[in-house]
């Protein structure tokens, strides 16, 4: 029985084997138990290879995310340590660039109630001298 | 990319799959499959066939798994999900770590390049300096010794259905 196993071995090993010979190990139920649990335990093998890879993954990409905030941050520190540095180099300030103020159309309110016509009106002058014709 | 990055790019993970196994521990094994590929890229990939390049890869990483185990770094117990409550998917997996620890040297070894690499029997015994009939037997004697050990596991497992697997790919590899 052991040789037809091993024929069996081969079999789903990929090897090239004999059909009949491969036909006799499969017609006994010992051999097709025997082919099934082979692939079972490759199944299993296969699945604990890939949940260990993800367990090793995981904790990797964990970490590298305070390491990429940490770069993150360095380049915004870096960037910003540079632009002042190169300002006090060159000596020249930018140009003040005023920007043109803003201007908001406000729609006048028509009056809810007549005004009244102006009684008197004052007249304010300016440049007049306070100092002449006084002393 | 040169010939030899192409073949480092092409067997990385199969070695890396094949040392995880023998050495037990991720970290130990991601160091000595550096160390397998620093010595490629220092010797070059040798002028033979694929079969002959690849018995010549994986003898490398042999070499430096024995190596590293004998060097007094004992293999560390390879329960790798917690030893706590075990989820009953994982049950398995637990199971299956301790029932390859539990072969003999030889044929866990070439029970782990058949099934973690994928190496041919003609790869296998070129790796491990072994007679073909020999890789033959030991196989069939490993596969014999984990089944005995699993029966109950696998059984349970029957239940949910088989696929037909190549071997030496993760779950999910595109092969």
């Amino acid at each position: 029985m052991s040789s037809e196993l091993e024929i069996i071995d081969a079999f789903i090993d990929g090897q090239r084997v004999d059909g009949d010979a491969i036909k006799r190990a499969l017609a006994d139920p010992e051999g097709r138990a025997y082919m099934i649990d082979a692939w079972l335990l490759r199944e299993a093998i296969q699945e604990d290879e890939t949940r260990a890879s993800r367990a090793v993954t995981a904790p990797a990409s964990r970490s590298a995310k305070p390491a990429q905030r940490w770069l993150v941050a360095a380049a915004i520190t870096g960037s910003l340590l540079g632009g002042y540095a190169t300002g006090r180099i060159t000596g020249r300030p930018a140009p003040l660039v005023v920007a043109p103020p803003a201007t908001t159309v406000v729609a006048q309110p028509s009056p809810a109630f007549p005004v009244p016509a102006a009684t008197r009106v004052i007249q304010l002058e300016f440049h007049v001298s306070t100092t002449t014709g006084g002393d | 990319m040169t010939d030899v990055e192409r073949f480092c790019a092409a067997h990385h993970d199969g070695v890396y799959r094949y040392l995880r196994r023998v050495v037990g521990a991720a970290e130990s094994a991601r160091d000595l499959t550096q160390e397998v590929f620093l010595r490629v890229s220092r010797a070059g990939v040798p002028e033979a066939n694929d079969i002959g390049q690849r018995a010549w890869l994986f003898r490398i990483a042999r070499n430096l798994a024995l190596n590293h185990l004998r060097d007094g770094r004992r293999r560390p117990p390879t329960v790798t999900f917690g030893s706590a409550a075990v989820p009953a998917t994982q049950e398995l997996a637990v199971a299956l770590s301790h029932a390859i620890d539990a072969l003999p040297d030889l044929d866990r070894d070439v029970f782990l390049l058949r099934e973690t690499a994928g190496l041919s029997y003609e790869e296998i015994a070129a790796a491990s300096e072994l007679p073909l009939e020999s890789v033959r037997s030991r196989l069939h004697r490993a596969r014999q010794a984990l089944r005995a050990t699993l029966g109950h596991s696998l059984a349970l497992r029957e239940q949910r259905g088989v696929r037909c697997l190549p071997a030496g790919t993760r779950d999910g590899d595109d092969r």
